[in-house]
């Protein structure tokens, strides 16, 4: 008995479509696990996006934002459940060997701010601690953050330590360093502006650097101590 | 035979197109053959997807208010007092920047028992090579309608209550500057021009009860020209409400009546107050006394510009300015303990005070006193609301402020 062509073909298919949806997604690939995360989108793009912490505070307190749906196995570890290296994360600890001066070293890969006179370009816009941006002698751009007056040694020496500790931890982190300054070392060229509370904006002056050398903490030598 | 060859080999097509189709079909990621090229994909269908976060409106209009707060719009309303004892009071407030940290204002004011105030000003911060001066200067005009005046001294009663309405031309310059952090100095000038009229208000008015010799300066309108300079040790954080660090302060007022010199006099003004914090702040203790003191006996101080007690900042179980003399002393504990550290605090309160007509006759035994509690709703450094139930020989007395007590 000879079997019908209409037959073979749609069990052929049938056979066909069953064998390649469980070819669709191979558990492992050749190339598995990922060691590094592969970066192919471009993000230069990215738009400042203002997030209320009043509103974020209460949303994660009292809410329960995200996805919702349950046992969603993590997307950024690879097939065996570590993060690969990325622009944001670098298998460090427990991975590589560290020593204490590696630490210590953090993220830093230069010298730091080049010594001689630091040219004040910018008034800092935000945070808590005082501080400007400057260009040092060699003409790289360092931003300044002085301790305030009541609490010496805290902000930068906060920073010191914490941006070590998340480098090793693995997170991408930019270089930072401890240097100091005396006021008399700080030009303030006349294309420096300086934005005033009220939004007025006017070219900085020696009083302007004052008034935030003023509330900062000055060391026994009379320097101020900055993290760059 | 070479029919059924056609017809096999169009059925073979068929089979080969369906598989394809299939395989094609149910598999769109079957082309990646490694985990590289399959992330690639799945970031390059993300690529395609992506869309600027929009806050939902909770979060805009709490974006909207933080805004307000730290770049408040140029006109406020608040419902600060227009004097002592005008009862709820609406504000509206105009402000506006210039300069570097200089801001000028408009504030007209308005009560529910119509006292009424417009007032002009600006206030130039950060001047001086140090940057610690701060002048200001402003001119206005109040009206307060029906203000208590008991008699004078401690002797008075409750019976006695007659009102008495003054209208208030104002200007002047002041000049505010620490020396040192824990130094501020200040000191003005103002012209104050008085105009009295019969009382407002549900009780008689003070011409009907009393006489130029019970209630000094009745019948008469002066003008002034106030100077005072303080100077005060003050280790409190900024902000008008702390729970720590005290002020020690001493003050001199002189008034020239430029109308004569009838009422033209003198006065000291010193204080001290303290706030002891207890375990990082679960508790405070604060006290404060003062006393307010005419320098000579016999010049004449008017009844409406004699030192008083009474209201919401001493003797709060007595109404504001219940009792008037040419001198006055008064004391104050509080207990407070803080349920909210951002936003909620509780003090029980005891007040004590007298007025006297010589600073002699001022003795411990002749202490008026009260007790009290209160809630207060305040932020970090300021007071948004104050309810004080307080007890005494006057019976209870509710103080609803927008102030610190002390």
């Amino acid at each position: 008995m000879r079997t019908p062509a209409w037959f073979v073909a749609t069990t052929t298919a049938a056979v066909l479509v069953i064998a390649s949806s469980h070819a669709a997604a191979p558990k492992f690939y050749p190339d598995d696990p990922l060691p590094r995360e592969p970066e192919t989108q471009d993000a230069s793009r990215a738009e400042i996006s203002e997030v209320d912490l009043f509103s974020d505070l209460l949303v994660n307190m009292f809410m329960k934002p995200g996805d919702v749906t349950p046992s969603v196995r993590a997307g950024n570890i690879n097939t065996i459940d570590e993060v690969p290296d990325s622009n944001w994360f670098t298998n460090r600890v427990g991975t590589v060997p560290l020593t204490g001066a590696d630490i210590t070293r953090g993220a830093n890969v230069g010298k730091g701010p080049a010594p001689g006179r630091w040219t004040v370009i910018s008034a800092k816009l935000g945070g808590a601690a005082p501080g400007f941006r400057v260009h040092d002698s060699q003409g790289e751009v360092w931003f300044l953050t002085l301790d305030i007056k009541r609490a010496p040694r805290a902000a930068t020496g906060a920073i010191a330590v914490a941006s070590r500790l998340y480098w090793a931890l693995g997170y991408q982190q930019v270089e930072s360093y401890l240097a100091s300054f005396r006021p008399g070392d700080l030009d303030i060229p006349e294309t420096t502006v300086y934005q005033t509370r009220t939004g007025h904006e006017r070219p900085m002056t020696p009083e302007d650097i004052d008034q935030v050398l003023n509330i900062s903490a000055r060391n026994a030598d009379g320097s101020y101590r900055v993290m760059a | 035979m070479q029919g059924r060859t056609v017809v096999r080999g169009r059925n073979l097509c068929v089979v080969a197109a369906l598989s394809t189709a299939s395989f094609c079909l149910a598999s769109p990621c079957a082309a990646q053959e490694t985990r590289e090229s399959e992330i690639a994909a799945k970031q390059a269908e993300k690529a395609q997807h992506l869309q600027k976060y929009q806050p939902n409106v909770v979060e805009k209009i709490l974006l909207r208010l933080e805004r307000g707060r730290l770049d408040p719009p140029p006109v406020t309303v608040s419902f600060d007092t227009v004097y002592s004892g005008g009862g709820l009071t609406g504000n509206v407030l105009f402000l506006r920047h210039y300069g570097d940290r200089a801001t000028w204002y408009g504030r007209a004011g308005y009560s529910i028992k119509q006292y009424k105030l417009i007032e002009v000003g600006t206030t130039v911060p950060d001047l001086g090579r140090r940057r610690r001066l701060v002048l200001s200067t402003k001119i206005g005009w109040r009206d307060a309608t029906e203000v208590g005046f008991w008699g004078v001294g401690m002797e008075t009663t409750e019976d006695g209550r007659t009102n008495y309405r003054f209208r208030e031309s104002y200007g002047g310059v002041r000049a505010d500057y620490r020396a040192a952090p824990w130094l501020p100095v200040s000191a003005g000038v103002t012209f104050e021009g008085y105009e009295l009229y019969s009382g407002k208000g549900s009780g008689p008015s003070i011409e009907d009860v009393y006489t130029p010799a019970t209630a000094p300066g009745l019948g008469d309108s002066p003008d002034f020209v106030h100077s005072d300079i303080r100077a005060a040790i003050d280790t409190r954080p900024p902000g008008e409400y702390t729970r720590k660090g005290g002020e020690y302060s001493l003050g001199f007022h002189n008034y020239l009546d430029v109308d004569g010199g009838t009422y033209s006099f003198s006065r000291v003004e010193a204080g001290a107050l303290q706030h002891i914090p207890i375990v990082r702040e679960t508790w405070v203790l604060s006290m404060r006394a003062r006393l307010r003191s005419t320098i000579g006996g016999d010049s004449q101080v008017p009844y409406f510009l004699l030192p008083t007690l009474g209201g919401g900042n001493s003797l709060r179980a007595h109404s504001s300015w219940r009792f008037r003399d040419r001198h006055a002393a008064d004391a104050t504990l509080e207990w407070r303990w803080i349920p909210n550290r951002a936003a909620l605090d509780m003090a029980v309160f005891f007040d004590a005070g007298q007025v006297a007509d010589e600073v002699n006759a001022l003795r411990p035994n002749r202490f008026t006193t009260n007790v009290g509690i209160g809630v207060r709703l305040h932020a970090r450094q300021f007071m948004v609301m104050r309810m004080d139930v307080a007890h005494g020989s006057a019976g209870w007395h509710l103080t609803i402020s927008n102030r610190v007590p002390f």
